[in-house]
């Protein structure tokens, strides 16, 4: 049973993984890819090592435990860093109806 | 004091973690190393500036709600943005909005913006005078965007990061 449930977390965080990297190329600019790009990868890498600790190795499921507590930290500031800097450069909003309340 | 004590067992904390160990001697060493390392950083861990905190057990117990709260929102959050990157849901009127900082304390307006871009469809931008800027998938109403998100503040944020 355990291995059924990491196989499916496993296609799971691949599955999201890919839609995220279809994101970045098919949504139309830098501040809507962003939503593809860094919160796709965050959760995708979650379900592989939740995939991988479902086994219930100690030490495995310390690594998954750690590494997904740094991404969920650090992920959100490599969003913020880029739409920032996006924003300051003047990059143009190039999605129908966009609002700029900005 | 008490905010360098904090920094050295969670640095010894990540470091058991990193080694899965966890032998007395393994712990020695990560206290030994994390007071090297709060040590050296002592300048940049001051504690943030910020008003009247709520007492520490109800933070504490607040916590869970909150983490449960941003995981929940990461969930759906990321069904949403899956299904307008596929063309399931059509991508309308994203856009940045701003959203009062209200009564957050500089700590509360950090913890606002990790929550919100941790969840897809929500992306912290800057703080322009008193409001944040976040860039929402869908921004097509703004007033309701601001509303959601002063209402998880208010249910979920508030008691433990204010």
């Amino acid at each position: 049973m355990t291995a059924v449930i990491a196989d499916v977390l496993f296609v799971l965080g691949l599955l999201i993984l890919t839609i995220g990297v279809y994101g970045v190329v098919r949504l139309p600019d830098t501040f809507t890819q962003s939503h593809a790009a860094s919160k796709a990868g965050f959760l995708g890498v979650a379900f592989l090592l939740i995939s991988a600790s479902v086994e219930g190795d100690g030490g495995i499921i310390a690594r998954a435990v750690l590494t997904i507590t740094v991404l969920a930290l650090t992920t959100p500031v490599a969003a913020h860093a880029v739409l920032r800097a996006a924003r300051t450069r003047g990059e143009e909003m190039r999605s129908p109806g966009a609002v700029d309340e900005s | 004091m008490r905010r360098f004590v904090s920094t050295v067992v969670l640095l010894a904390a990540v470091y058991l973690l990193t080694l899965s160990s966890h032998d007395w001697v393994d712990l020695l060493f990560g206290l030994a190393f994390g007071t090297i390392v709060a040590a050296a950083l002592r300048g940049r861990i001051a504690a943030a500036p910020g008003g009247a905190r709520p007492p520490i057990a109800r933070r504490v117990a607040g916590f869970p709600v909150f983490a449960g709260a941003v995981i929940f929102d990461v969930l759906a959050g990321t069904l949403d943005v899956a299904l307008r990157v596929l063309g399931i849901r059509r991508l309308e009127c994203p856009g940045i909005v701003r959203v009062p900082i209200g009564e957050r304390s500089e700590r509360g307006i950090a913890i606002s913006a990790l929550a919100t871009t941790l969840s897809p469809g929500t992306v912290f931008v800057d703080v322009d005078g008193d409001d944040m800027l976040l860039h929402v998938i869908d921004a097509s109403d703004p007033d309701a965007v601001r509303a959601k998100l002063q209402q998880f503040y208010d249910r979920y944020q508030r008691s433990v990061f204010p």
